[in-house]
């Protein structure tokens, strides 16, 4: 765990201080419904995001606040019964961009991996997204696809609505990401 | 006579069941309160904001000036990001450096990727 928090703060610092493309506003959306009625998704546009280009490293932060439902009861159920946004209040991903050679990418969409560690209600887990990169007029384009599981985060959902809402959550990101000076 | 009350009980029943049913869709699907009716929990300047400790998610209102103007995103004193309503882009698109501002927002936390403090949601309010 230690370990674990030096090596997100040497991340964090060396993408502080390298040259590197952000985004404060970067799209962060998710469903978790099954077959219902009403269905269970939001959008946080808030998401910040920092690309160091020379070796690929990534770091993601969103507040988990932050995500938005066309229901307003549905989003006050999300942060304090199944997230509890209240103590945990950011959700954050540190990883790097597999073999990312920024001289290479084009405007046309390129796949790349990206693996590292996802945390969520403050427990870790190690997981690998199938990305796609390309460069844009002002910096860089970042879209991802890739789904969590509500165990894997201790996320309890009650019986009476577990039919309702997915085991398997799909997380989509996109971010437009810009030149940081 | 005993068919009559038959339908008035009949009628009754599903006046109440259809409205329980508007009762809970009403419940179920009721509209945010616009954070220009959300009472703030701080006003003031950003220093006193960043001294006073305002916890997580809090309505606050801020008057400061303008450190830096990225699109649709401004700095505030040079350590709160502000980002907008889509519904209040014509008032911000109007706004430059150095003007002094109040806006009423919600404060989401501390960024640790740009060591900022995040407010969302913000409107601009008049200077009074």
């Amino acid at each position: 765990m230690k370990f674990r928090f030096l090596f997100c703060f040497l991340l964090i610092t060396s993408l502080l201080s390298a040259q590197k493309y952000a985004t404060r506003s970067g799209k962060t959306s998710f469903t978790a419904s099954e077959e219902t009625f009403e269905q269970i998704k939001a959008i946080n546009n808030v998401s910040t995001a920092i690309v160091d280009s020379s070796n690929g490293d990534i770091a993601i932060l969103l507040f988990v606040s932050a995500f938005d439902f066309k229901i307003a009861l549905m989003q006050e159920h999300f942060n304090e019964n199944y997230m509890d946004s209240s103590k945990y209040p950011k959700a954050n991903f540190v990883g790097n961009i597999q073999n990312l050679s920024f001289n290479e990418l084009t405007d046309y969409e390129k796949d790349h991996k990206i693996i590292g560690v996802l945390t969520i209600r403050g427990i870790e887990k190690n997981i690998t997204i199938n990305s796609r990169l390309k460069k844009t007029d002002n910096g860089l384009s970042l879209i991802a696809d890739f789904s969590v599981l509500t165990s894997d985060f201790d996320i309890q959902v009650p019986k009476v609505v577990r039919n309702k809402i997915s085991k398997e959550i799909k997380i989509k990101v996109d971010y437009e990401l810009i030149e940081k000076l | 006579m005993s068919s009559l009350k038959n339908y008035k009980w009949t009628l009754l029943i599903i006046g109440g069941i259809v409205t329980c049913s508007l009762f809970l869709i009403n419940f179920a699907y009721q509209k945010e309160v616009p954070i220009s009716e959300k009472k703030a929990i701080f006003s003031g300047t950003v220093s006193d904001f960043v001294s006073s400790k305002v916890i997580e998610n809090s309505v606050v209102i801020l008057k400061s000036s303008v450190t830096a103007v990225r699109g649709k995103e401004l700095e505030l004193g040079g350590l709160i990001s502000v980002q907008h309503l889509e519904s209040e882009s014509q008032n911000f698109s109007n706004i430059n450096l150095g003007d002094l501002i109040v806006v009423k927002g919600v404060y989401l936390g501390y960024d640790d990727l740009f060591e900022e403090y995040k407010l969302i949601s913000c409107i601009l309010l008049d200077d009074e």
